[in-house]
């Protein structure tokens, strides 16, 4: 017995409050609290002592400190990765070494090598794997009746791989059923907690956003303008904040698929149109024309839409040109891979990741239960 | 004159104990071709060589190749820059960085959902390529299948690969080298999916589902009705095809005298952990997979050193 509970992987823990947008205590003001609830409990001197034990320092510049807590927030999804790995690469070496002691210890026990007990395993109640015979015709015709071979396929063939894989798969049953049983015995089991997906403190900037700023749930959209994948991400959060008005706050990072010329050009446009404040009405525009008939989407039409959406003709030209806006679309993706988005249409919501392929009915529970615990959670 | 015989002598017994020693010696220890420089590459393969699904994914398409994170062929260009994809270091761009760019070509033959059986045809492909350097990373679709009455025995199997091993010894240029990986223990890829699910915003058990329709593959290692015994024989077969592949190269590698024949079990012998696979299917190789497969692989090949 394990009176702790499972072992879990050590990281600094981001208190929710700091990584949910809106509503939340801003990350950044957060060492200040921790600092201010150090000052009432303690007197002076240990506050300072107490405050730098508890902190792990990352870097030092012009005199001040930086601490790890100030910088994981924002790569919390990349840092849970690595801690998956490290997780992944503990529980297999767990379960060799579980694997090699039971029999270790059973073979010793029973005074036996640990190849003559795999022996006995193998062989069953009779003891004895040599003995195991192979499937009977019987076997293998009803095997065969429930799975039908490839047409074309040669019988003999067929039935010759079909007694090789039942002959086997019989040993390996027994074998599996008397592990599990020695395992049993021994109280064997993996202690150690798989990490637990954390929330991203993603710094959205002067991305374009829109909704209340007080809005209980922050969803970061990485997604291309030009895919449809992405679009049809985008409907579904037009969807959510129609059902929901005032409970979310929608920021738009840029993020492409390879070789999306299409999503390139129109995230060029679509800087530009953020710059001329009519980011959204682009948007939108670009997305319903994406989710409508299959047609060109090249970019003369995604000029026509630009246009409607009000952007300025000039704005339009540079956008096209060699390099303009490019610096800004690649710096939009930069920070979508710096958090870990594995691909676009991707979503932080109040900093969980979730893929944009997310069914809608699965976005709208974690909406509505990311509200809720804002509305529970004190203020 | 007199002095002239024990030298003489000495002469013809040395010419006749080296003739002796050669003659007792293997021909593949004296008789090799000087082998070629790597600049043509060829690979041979299946959905792995691609890089399906490795860092890109087309929720449309399902099967997305990826081939600039090719362990094998993978390359940087412009949209691997604007969207900062991982550079794998692939054998491609090893062989530009250690032998030039001149002469240089990058052929992939594999193809997604190849078996042992496709030897033959992408083999020929790399003889009328000219292949200087072949990589032969094939046998996963042999395992993979949608029934276990699809797997082949081992006498089919080494026929497949004997069959596309010829093609290579009688069609490749003379010092061409053949580099052949083990079979990846997909197994071990299996066992990651439950510390990918909900982890990634995915689920791969309902992905893994898929096989039940045939609209994913591997059947035989992936589908949820499986038992612990399936997978197992599974992997069985797997160590079984590995040690034919094996075998045959090191045969090979005797016998012709034309050609560098290598293999390697470090594909094979891989513990992959959750960010080396895919996390859209929860089974191929992701982008760090294949850079890690690309490392190693050439760490341990015929141009490593």
């Amino acid at each position: 017995m394990n009176p702790s509970g499972p072992a879990k992987l050590g990281r600094c823990p981001i208190p929710s409050t700091a990584r949910s947008h809106g509503a939340a205590l801003p990350s950044r003001l957060l060492p200040l609290g921790v600092a201010v609830a150090h000052f009432v409990a303690l007197p002076f001197p240990a506050l300072a002592e107490d405050a730098g034990a508890a902190r792990t320092p990352l870097a030092t510049v012009n005199g001040r400190t930086l601490y790890v807590d100030e910088v994981e927030g924002a790569l919390a999804f990349r840092i849970f990765q690595h801690e998956l790995d490290i997780y992944s690469l503990l529980a297999a070496e767990a379960e060799r070494r579980i694997e090699a002691e039971v029999l270790a210890d059973a073979a010793r026990a029973r005074g036996l090598s640990v190849e003559a007990l795999l022996a006995e395993l193998e062989g069953g109640a009779r003891g004895d794997a040599s003995a195991v015979s192979g499937a009977s015709p019987a076997e293998i015709d009803r095997y065969l009746a429930e799975h039908p071979p490839a047409p074309g396929a040669d019988p003999a063939a067929v039935r010759e791989r079909v007694a090789q894989y039942l002959t086997e798969r019989a040993r390996l049953d027994r074998r599996i059923a008397g592990l599990a049983a020695l395992r049993e015995a021994a109280g064997a089991r993996v202690l150690l907690a798989a990490p637990v997906a954390p929330r991203t403190d993603f710094e959205i900037g002067a991305s374009p956003t829109r909704g209340p700023a007080s809005a209980p749930v922050s969803i970061v959209h990485f997604a291309s303008l030009g895919s449809r994948a992405g679009a049809r991400s985008a409907e579904n959060l037009m969807r959510l904040v129609a059902e929901r008005p005032g409970e979310i706050r929608w920021t738009h990072v840029h993020l492409l698929a390879e070789r999306d010329e299409a999503g390139l050009y129109a995230a060029r446009l679509a800087v530009a149109a953020h710059e001329a404040g009519r980011f959204w009405p682009f948007h939108d525009a670009v997305v319903a024309a994406r989710l409508g008939p299959a047609e060109s989407f090249d970019a003369k039409r995604l000029d026509a839409i630009a246009a409607q959406a009000g952007l300025p003709a000039r704005a339009i030209r540079e956008a096209g040109t060699e390099g303009g806006r490019l610096a800004a679309v690649k710096a939009d993706i930069d920070r979508a891979n710096a958090a870990g988005i594995p691909r676009e249409p991707g979503l932080f919501v109040n900093g969980l990741f979730v893929s944009g392929l997310l069914p809608y009915e699965e976005l709208r529970e974690l909406v509505r239960r990311e509200t809720r615990a804002a509305s529970e959670s004190p203020r | 004159m007199h002095s002239a015989r024990p030298l003489r002598r000495f002469a013809l017994t040395a010419c006749a104990v080296t003739l002796i020693a050669l003659l007792a010696l293997p021909a593949s220890v004296f008789a090799k071709d000087p082998q070629r420089k790597p600049k043509r590459l060829s690979s041979v393969g299946d959905s792995i060589t691609e890089a399906i699904n490795a860092e890109e994914f087309n929720p449309f398409v399902f099967i997305t190749p990826n081939h600039w994170a090719s362990w094998a062929n993978g390359y940087r260009g412009f949209w691997e820059w604007l969207l900062g994809r991982t550079n794998v270091d692939s054998h491609n761009q090893r062989i530009t960085s250690k032998y030039g760019s001149s002469g240089r070509k990058n052929y992939m033959e594999a193809l997604s959902g190849a078996d042992s059986f496709d030897l033959g045809p992408q083999m020929t492909a790399s003889v009328s390529h000219a292949a200087d350097y072949v990589t032969v990373f094939m046998g996963h679709n042999d395992v993979c299948q949608n029934s276990f009455a699809d797997i082949p025995t081992d006498a089919e199997f080494e026929a497949n690969v004997r069959a596309g091993f010829e093609r290579l010894r009688t069609g490749l240029p003379n010092g061409a080298t053949v580099y052949t990986a083990g079979i990846v223990d997909i197994y071990k890829l299996w066992q990651l999916g439950p510390q990918l699910s909900g982890a990634l915003g995915i689920s791969c058990e309902v992905i893994w589902a898929a096989t039940l329709l045939e609209i994913y593959p591997c059947s035989t290692m992936l589908s949820p009705t499986n038992s612990e015994a399936d997978r197992q024989y599974t992997r069985s077969r797997n160590a079984a095809f590995n040690a034919i592949l094996e075998e045959l190269v090191a045969e090979y590698d005797a016998a012709d005298t034309h050609h560098y024949w290598e293999f390697t079990d470090l594909t094979s012998t891989t513990n992959f952990v959750p960010s080396e696979v895919s996390p859209f299917d929860c089974f191929h190789p992701s982008a760090k997979g294949q850079k890690r497969l690309a490392a190693e692989t050439w760490g341990a090949g015929p141009f490593g050193n």
